[in-house]
C-alpha cells in the first residue's frame, strides 16, 4: 500500500519534482521518475481513503443509496477541494429565445450560451476512479486536422512518433485488445502489434447490431458522403485473460484490486464501470500507487494555490493548503520547493492554477481551447419478434462503428464515433428504474392527480421484459476541436469554501460540431430504422422544459450530454505566440514548470483521451529525466586526456 | 464413500509408489472440496453488508481452497493421473468426517456464521505445529501432516524412480495456469517436475498453516504478492474479534486492534437439513425446488471443473459463472425461512444441502459437455461464452 | 426465544405482495428485504393509512379482484410498494396522492439501504443483475438472453388469480405494440429522479433528427 503524509510532512523538505494530482497523469509521471531515482513528492487535493479497503466499500455503498447514479454518486462531497457534477446543472423552463437554457449551481460557474456538462473527481486516483476504461488510440489524421480538413488545431507531433509511447502507456494501463483489427481501423502502425491482454468479449447487442446492419450503406446527409457500417471492438483498460502473444519480456502479470489483497484480478460483468467497478478489474491509478517506489511521497488533502516564480525563466515550487475536515475547510498553508514542477491536476485545474499563479500565460492562451466530446444519445426499442438484446450486462460498450471518425467528411462537419452502448437507456432515461415508474404510472399526472394507466404483477414483469429487454441505445460523440471561445477563467468574486478561486466556463459549440451533432442524429435514426427498431429519440423541449444541452440547428432539435473529456485548457504548439506548452508538456516561458495531461492536446479527435494522455505523460517522463540528468552533471573543469586528444 | 476417508482409515503413512501417490492427490483434492461447503455456507449466510472484514476473509480462504484444489489437480496430471471431480465420490456428506485428523475430533458440520463455525474452521485449518507428531501406522493428526507425507512421498518415489518416470513427458496441456484461474491470493502454476510439484505443495501447506511456525503465508515470498495471514490466523482473528499484530506468533493471541464482528447479523440455519425435509412442504414453500435446482447447479460446477482439469483448462470460464450463480442462490436459499413452521418459528433459514449423486452428476454431464462443445473452450484462445444459450431464467447461460 | 425467521406481519405482507409484484414468495423472502420494505412503507404512508390500504388490497385480493378495485390514493400506494420491490427505492407519489395521505415526508424519491438497491426485482425482469452488483462472470454479457416468461405462465407460477393486474387500460399490453406512455422518455437532465422522468412521445410524432 501506498504511504501517505500529512501536508506538514510534506513541506519538511525539498524534492527534485514536485507532482500536483493523483490521477492517471501524475501516478504514472511519478512512477516513472521515482523509479530514475528522483526524490518525488504528490500532492493530492481530495481525499485519499479509496486505496483502503474499508475506504472502497464506503464508496460502493454511496454508490448504490444514491437516487441518481452519475459518474461522482460514488464519492463523497468535499468542500475544501470541490469537484464539479453533472447534478450541477438545471434547466430552465420556458425559457427566452437566445437567453441560456440552464442555470448552473456547484463548482463551476457558466456564463456561455451552452452547458459545459462534464464533471471530474478531486480525489485519489483523481477521475479516473470513475472513467470508463476505454482506451481507443487516435489516429494519425487526427493530430493535422488543419492542414488536412481546414479547421481545428495541428499538433507539433504526430502518431508516428507517439507509437512507441501508445505501446507503453497499453501496458501500464492494463490494456486488452484486438491488435490486428485496430491495426485495420488505422490506429496502430505495427500490423503484428498485440495488446498485453485479449481482447474483452463483445456483448450480445454487439452481435444483434452487426447481424442486423454489417455492411449497410449509410448515407450521412451533412456530409453528403455513404459510409459501409463496420463493427470494431473497443480496446479497453479492463482485465482479461494475458495474451499468450503478448511480449514476454518483461511478461504482463493482471494486476488485481488494491487495498484488499488477492481480489478483483478479471472483469466479471458487475455493469457498473462508471461510476465504480466493485472489484477493480477497470485499472485504476491506485495500482499505479500501489508500486511507487520509496523515493516517491504521497500527501493527500493538499490543495495547491499557486505556483512559484523565482526568476525569468524558473519557478521554484508551490503553495498549497490543507485541511481537516472536508465539510468545514479551515486550512493552513505550506510552501514546497523543488526544482521541477510539474501540474496533472486535470485540464481545468491546470488552468486555474496557471491562470491563479499568472504564470506561462503570454500567448494569452491559458484556459482557453476548452474542449469535450458532445454527445448525443439516440435510444430505441428492438422487434419483439428478434427478442430481448440482453441490455445493462457487461462494460458500458464494448463495441462501436467508427467510419464517420475518419475522412473527407470531416470538412463538411465534425467527425463522430458511434458506440454501442450496453445499459439500455440509462443515460437518456433513467432505465430501468424510470421504466418500473411509467409502467405502473406512478408520480401524478400534469395536474398532480394520481394517473389511471398502469401495469402490476405478473403483468408488469412481462412489460418489462419487453420494455427494458429490448433497449438500445447510441452514443453518439462528436469531435469538439480547439476553439479559443471556450474557455476557463477566473473572477474574485467566485470562490469556493477555502477561498480557491471556481473555474468561469464559457462554452459553446460551433457550426462545424453542430453539423457533426446533426449528422450523428440522422445517421444513428437511420441504423435503427435499418435494424427495425422503434426510435424513440426526442430531444425536443417538453411542457416548456428543454432538456440540458438543447440546441436547435437547421430546424431539428438536439441536445448534448458532457463526455467527461475535458482537453485543450494548455494547449501543445511549437509556437510560443500561440500556445502555452512544447511538445514535451513543457511550458514554453519556463524551463522547470510542465503542465501534463488532456490540457495539453492540441485536438481530441474521436477517441476517449485518457490513452493519448498517458502516452503523453510516459514521453514527458523521460524528458524531465533527460533535463534533471543534464542539469545536474558536474560542469567539467580539466580534461586533461580529452584536451591532449583533441591536440 | 470418498478416497479420502478410505485412506484416511489406513492410518499415517508416506505414499510408496506411484499409484498411491495418485491416490493422495485425488484424497488431497477432496479433502480441499470438503471445506468449500462449509466455508460457503459460514460466508453466504452472512447478513449482506454486515461483517466485512470476516465475509471478505472466508471468501479469501474460500478461493484459496480452490487454488489448492486445482494446484492438486496439476500436480495429480503432472505424475500421470487423472483428476475426477465430477463424480458423486467426489462428495462428502455434511455433517462429514474430517479425513486426515485425529479421530477425536467430532464430524464438520453446515453451520451458519457463528463462534461454533469458527470454531469449526479452526479445527479444519489446525497447524501440524499445534498437534502432536505422528507415528507410522498411527492415525492421522492434521492435513498439514497429510501433505507432508505427500511431499515425503514424492521425494522417495523420484529418488528410486527418477523425475522422468514420475513426470512423464506430453502432459503439459492438462494443466490448468494463471490464465484460467485468477482472484486468490498465490497463483496457479504447471507442475511439470520435482521443483514445481513441491512448490505446489508447499504454496497449499503454507497458505493453509503459515510458513515454518509463523502466521504468515508465504505469498510474498513464492509470487511476490502482498503478505497475508495463513487460514488458521485469519480465521482466528475474527474468532477473537481482534487482528494480529505484526510480530504475534502462532501461540500467541491476537494483540493487534479490534475487529468489529457481530454474530447477531447472520441466518441462522439447520446445516442438517436434507432436500427431503424440504419436499414434506413442497407444497407451501419453494425451498424444496430451489435446493433441489442448486445442488444440480453444484454439480454442474464440479463437473465443469472435471473438465478443466481433463484437458481442457479454458473450461474454468464456464466454472467461475456458474460458482457466481451459486453465489446468488446461496443467498437466496439463506434469507427464506426453513419451510419447516416449526423450526421457522424458531428462527432457522433454509440452507443448501449438498447432496450430489449419480442422477445430479449425470444431467450435469450432459448440460457442461453440450456447452463445451459450443463454446469451444480452445486452450490459448480468447473466452467466448457467445454460442451458450441460457437453460432458464434463473441461470446465466 | 428466538425471533422467528419471519414475523406474522412479514409472512402476511409476503403473501400479499405476490399478486401485486408478480415474484413468488420465495423470490420476495430472497431479497432479505421484507422486513425493511414494510417498515418503510408504514413510516411512508402512516402506520393507521397504511393500515387501511393494506386491508384493502387483502379485500381485493381475497374477493377475486386486482388493483382496479383500489381507490386512487391506494392505487398510488400500491404503486409505490411495487416501485420500492423492484428498485429498492421509495417513489415520488402523485402529490393528489400525497396530500391525500397528509404525509409528513418531503415527496421525493430515496434508496432505502444500500441492499435494498442491489435487490431491486426490476433487474430480474429481462435476465439481468443489478449494476454494480451480483455479477456474473467474464464473458457473460455475450450470452443471448432467453425470451421472457408469458404472463399466463408467471400466473400459473404464482399461482394468483386470472384477473386483470392492470389499471385504466382495457387489455394486456401488446409486447409487439407498447404504449408510449408507459415507458419513460428523455430526461431534462441527469438531476431528475427516476421516478419523476416524464414518459416517452410516439415515435414519429416529431419531426426531430431530420435533416
Amino acid at each position: 500500500m501506498t504511504e501517505h503524509v500529512t501536508a506538514d510532512a510534506a513541506a519538511r523538505r525539498r524534492y527534485d519534482i514536485v507532482i500536483v494530482g493523483a490521477g492517471w497523469a501524475g501516478s504514472a509521471l511519478a512512477q516513472r521518475l521515482g523509479d530514475k531515482g528522483w526524490q518525488v513528492l504528490v500532492l493530492e487535493a481530495g481525499n485519499g481513503d479509496t486505496d483502503t479497503w474499508p475506504g472502497f466499500l464506503d464508496t460502493l455503498s454511496t454508490f448504490r443509496s444514491a437516487v441518481a447514479k452519475v459518474p461522482n454518486s460514488a464519492y463523497r462531497p468535499n468542500a475544501a477541494a470541490p469537484s464539479p457534477n453533472v447534478l450541477d446543472l438545471a434547466p430552465v423552463r420556458n425559457p427566452r429565445p437566445g437567453e441560456p437554457e440552464f442555470t448552473a449551481g456547484g463548482y463551476f460557474v457558466q456564463n456561455g450560451p451552452l452547458p459545459y456538462g462534464t464533471d471530474y473527481l478531486r480525489a485519489l486516483g483523481g477521475t479516473a476512479m470513475h472513467w470508463l476504461g476505454a482506451v481507443p488510440r487516435m489516429r494519425d489524421e487526427d493530430f493535422e486536422t488543419r492542414t488536412r480538413y481546414g479547421y481545428g488545431r495541428d499538433w507539433p507531433i504526430g502518431a508516428a512518433e507517439l507509437q512507441p509511447w501508445y505501446a507503453e502507456a497499453e501496458r501500464l494501463l492494463g490494456a486488452a485488445g484486438h491488435g490486428q483489427e485496430q491495426y485495420d481501423l488505422g490506429v496502430v502502425h505495427d500490423s503484428r502489434y498485440e495488446y498485453p491482454m485479449q481482447e474483452i468479449p463483445r456483448s450480445y447487442i454487439d452481435r444483434y447490431c452487426k447481424e442486423a446492419v454489417e455492411g449497410e450503406v449509410i448515407t450521412d446527409p451533412v456530409a453528403e458522403r455513404d459510409y459501409t457500417l463496420t463493427l470494431y471492438g473497443l480496446p479497453q483498460a479492463r482485465n482479461s485473460t494475458p495474451n499468450p502473444r503478448y511480449r514476454t519480456d518483461p511478461p504482463f502479470r493482471v494486476r488485481g484490486a488494491v487495498g484488499l489483497p488477492n481480489f478483483g484480478e478479471r472483469c466479471v460483468g458487475n455493469a457498473s464501470c462508471v461510476p465504480i467497478c466493485p472489484v477493480q478489474a477497470k485499472s485504476l491509478p491506485l495500482r499505479i500507487q500501489a508500486a511507487f517506489p520509496r523515493s516517491v511521497t504521497v500527501a493527500n488533502r493538499c490543495v495547491v494555490t499557486r505556483v512559484r516564480r523565482s526568476g525569468e525563466r524558473s519557478v521554484s515550487g508551490v503553495e498549497y493548503r490543507t485541511y481537516t475536515d472536508p465539510a468545514s475547510p479551515v486550512s493552513r498553508s505550506y510552501v514546497v520547493e523543488a526544482d521541477v514542477v510539474v501540474l496533472a491536476a486535470h485540464a481545468i485545474e491546470n488552468a486555474r492554477l496557471l491562470l491563479f499563479s499568472e504564470l506561462a500565460n503570454g500567448s494569452g492562451q491559458v484556459g482557453r481551447n476548452l474542449m469535450d466530446h458532445p454527445t448525443v444519445l439516440s435510444w430505441a426499442l428492438g422487434a419483439e419478434s428478434k427478442g430481448p438484446v440482453g441490455p445493462f450486462r457487461g462494460p458500458g460498450h464494448t463495441s462501436g462503428w467508427e467510419v464517420f471518425r475518419f475522412g473527407e467528411g470531416r470538412r463538411r462537419r465534425a467527425p463522430f464515433r458511434i458506440e454501442i452502448g450496453n445499459w439500455g437507456w440509462g443515460w437518456a432515461t433513467g432505465a430501468p428504474m424510470s421504466n418500473v415508474a411509467t409502467a405502473l404510472g406512478i408520480g401524478g399526472d400534469e395536474h398532480g392527480e394520481v394517473r389511471p394507466d398502469g401495469v402490476f404483477g405478473p403483468e408488469l414483469r412481462r412489460l418489462l421484459g419487453s420494455s427494458v429487454g429490448r433497449q438500445l441505445q447510441l452514443q453518439l460523440a462528436v469531435e469538439q476541436p480547439a476553439d479559443p471561445g471556450n474557455r476557463v477563467t477566473l473572477d474574485g468574486r467566485h470562490r469556493d469554501a477555502m477561498g480557491n478561486p471556481r473555474p468561469v466556463i464559457t462554452y459553446d459549440l460551433s457550426e462545424h460540431v453542430r453539423d457533426g451533432a446533426l449528422a450523428a442524429r440522422a445517421v444513428a435514426g437511420e441504423i435503427f430504422r435499418r435494424m427495425g427498431a422503434d426510435d424513440f429519440t426526442n430531444h425536443a423541449p417538453r411542457d416548456g422544459v428543454p432538456p440540458l444541452g438543447h440546441f436547435v440547428h437547421k430546424g431539428t432539435d438536439l441536445a448534448y450530454s458532457g463526455a467527461g473529456h475535458g482537453a485543450g485548457t494548455h494547449i501543445m504548439g511549437s509556437d510560443p505566440a500561440t500556445s502555452v506548452v512544447d511538445a514535451d508538456q513543457k511550458t514554453h516561458e519556463f524551463d522547470n514548470l510542465y503542465a501534463v495531461g488532456c490540457g495539453s492536446m492540441a485536438s481530441v479527435g474521436t477517441s476517449n483521451p485518457t490513452l493519448t494522455m498517458m502516452a503523453l505523460a510516459l514521453r514527458s517522463a523521460e524528458r524531465i529525466h533527460d533535463s534533471l540528468a543534464t542539469a545536474r552533471r558536474p560542469v567539467v573543469i580539466r580534461t586533461p586526456d580529452t584536451t591532449e586528444a583533441t591536440a | 464413500m470418498i478416497t479420502a476417508t478410505e485412506l484416511h482409515e489406513k492410518g499415517f503413512h508416506v505414499p510408496r509408489n506411484l499409484g498411491e501417490l495418485r491416490t493422495f492427490l485425488q484424497a488431497a483434492m477432496e479433502v480441499e472440496h470438503l471445506t468449500i461447503p462449509v466455508y460457503m455456507t459460514g460466508m453466504y449466510t452472512i447478513r449482506p453488508g454486515t461483517n466485512r472484514t470476516a465475509y471478505f476473509a472466508i471468501r479469501s480462504v474460500l478461493m484459496e481452497e480452490m487454488l489448492h484444489m486445482t494446484l492438486a489437480a496439476n500436480l495429480l496430471n503432472a505424475v500421470g493421473g487423472r483428476p475426477r471431480v465430477g463424480r458423486a465420490e467426489f462428495v462428502g456428506k455434511y455433517p462429514a468426517k474430517l479425513p486426515f485428523s485425529s479421530d477425536d475430533l467430532p464430524p464438520v458440520p453446515l453451520q451458519h456464521f457463528s463462534p461454533e463455525a469458527l470454531r469449526t474452521f479452526l479445527r479444519i485449518e489446525q497447524p501440524r505445529s499445534m498437534t502432536p507428531p505422528p507415528q507410522e501406522g498411527s492415525g492421522w493428526t492434521s492435513i498439514g501432516q497429510f501433505y507432508d507425507a505427500l511431499r515425503q512421498g514424492v521425494l522417495q518415489i523420484v529418488d528410486r524412480e527418477g523425475e522422468r518416470a514420475v513426470f512423464p513427458p506430453g502432459r503439459e496441456h492438462l494443466q490448468v495456469g494463471p490464465d484460467d484461474f485468477y482472484n486468490s491470493g498465490g497463483e496457479v502454476f504447471a507442475v511439470h517436475d520435482t521443483k514445481s510439484a513441491l512448490l505446489a505443495l508447499r504454496v497449499i501447506s503454507e497458505q493453509g498453516e503459515g510458513v515454518s511456525d509463523t502466521i504468515w503465508d508465504s505469498n510474498d515470498l513464492i509470487f511476490k504478492e502482498e503478505r497475508t495471514l495463513a487460514h488458521y490466523f485469519r480465521f482466528n482473528e475474527i474468532c477473537t474479534g481482534r487482528s494480529y499484530g505484526p510480530h504475534d506468533r502462532p501461540k500467541d493471541l491476537p494483540s493487534g486492534p479490534l475487529i468489529d464482528v457481530s454474530w447477531e447479523d447472520t441466518r441462522p440455519i439447520h446445516g442438517d437439513s436434507k432436500v427431503a425435509d424440504y419436499e414434506r412442504f413442497a407444497s407451501t414453500s419453494d425451498v424444496y425446488a430451489r435446493a433441489v435446482e442448486f445442488n444440480s447447479r453444484y454439480a454442474a460446477l464440479l463437473t465443469c471443473l472435471d473438465r478443466a482439469f481433463n484437458g481442457k483448462p479454458r473450461v474454468m470460464a464456464l466454472a467461475v459463472p456458474t460458482m457466481l450463480e451459486l453465489r446468488d442462490r446461496a443467498g437466496q436459499l439463506h434469507h427464506n425461512p426453513h419451510p419447516d413452521p416449526a423450526l421457522a418459528a424458531l428462527g432457522v433459514f433454509a440452507s443448501p444441502t449438498f447432496e450430489l449423486g449419480r442422477p445430479q452428476f449425470d444431467a450435469a454431464a450432459q448440460a457442461v459437455d453440450t456447452d463445451i462443445a459450443l463454446a469451444g473452450f480452445e486452450t490459448g484462445e480468447p473466452v467466448d461464452l457467445s454460442a451458450l444459450t441460457p437453460a432458464t431464467g434463473e441461470t446465466f447461460a | 426465544m428466538a425471533d422467528p425467521a419471519a414475523t406474522a406481519d412479514v409472512q402476511d405482507f409476503v403473501k400479499f405482495c405476490v399478486p401485486l409484484t408478480g415474484f413468488t414468495a420465495f423470490d420476495l423472502y430472497a431479497t432479505d428485504m421484507a422486513g425493511a420494505y414494510l417498515d418503510t412503507a408504514r413510516r411512508q404512508v402512516g402506520p393507521e393509512r397504511f393500515d387501511t390500504f393494506w386491508t384493502a388490497w387483502k379485500q381485493a385480493v381475497t374477493g377475486g379482484g386486482g388493483p382496479q378495485d383500489l381507490a386512487p390514493t391506494h392505487r398510488e400506494v400500491a404503486r409505490a410498494l411495487v416501485y420500492l420491490w423492484y428498485t429498492g427505492a421509495w417513489p415520488r407519489l402523485a402529490p393528489a396522492a400525497h396530500a391525500d395521505l397528509r404525509r409528513e415526508q418531503a415527496n421525493t424519491e430515496f434508496v432505502v439501504a444500500p441492499e435494498a438497491y442491489v435487490e431491486g426485482l426490476v433487474w430480474r425482469t429481462f435476465h439481468g443483475h443489478p449494476s454494480g452488483a451480483k455479477p456474473p462472470g467474464f464473458g457473460t454479457w455475450g450470452v443471448r438472453p432467453p425470451a421472457p416468461p408469458e404472463v399466463e405462465e408467471l400466473r400459473a407460477g404464482l399461482g394468483v388469480r386470472d384477473v386483470a393486474y392492470r389499471t385504466g387500460l382495457d387489455a394486456e399490453v401488446s409486447p409487439e405494440d407498447i404504449p408510449a406512455h408507459l415507458l419513460p422518455g428523455f430526461r431534462s437532465g441527469r438531476h431528475v429522479p427516476p421516478s419523476e422522468v416524464p414518459v416517452a412521445t410516439v415515435p414519429g410524432t416529431i419531426e426531430e433528427g431530420r435533416v
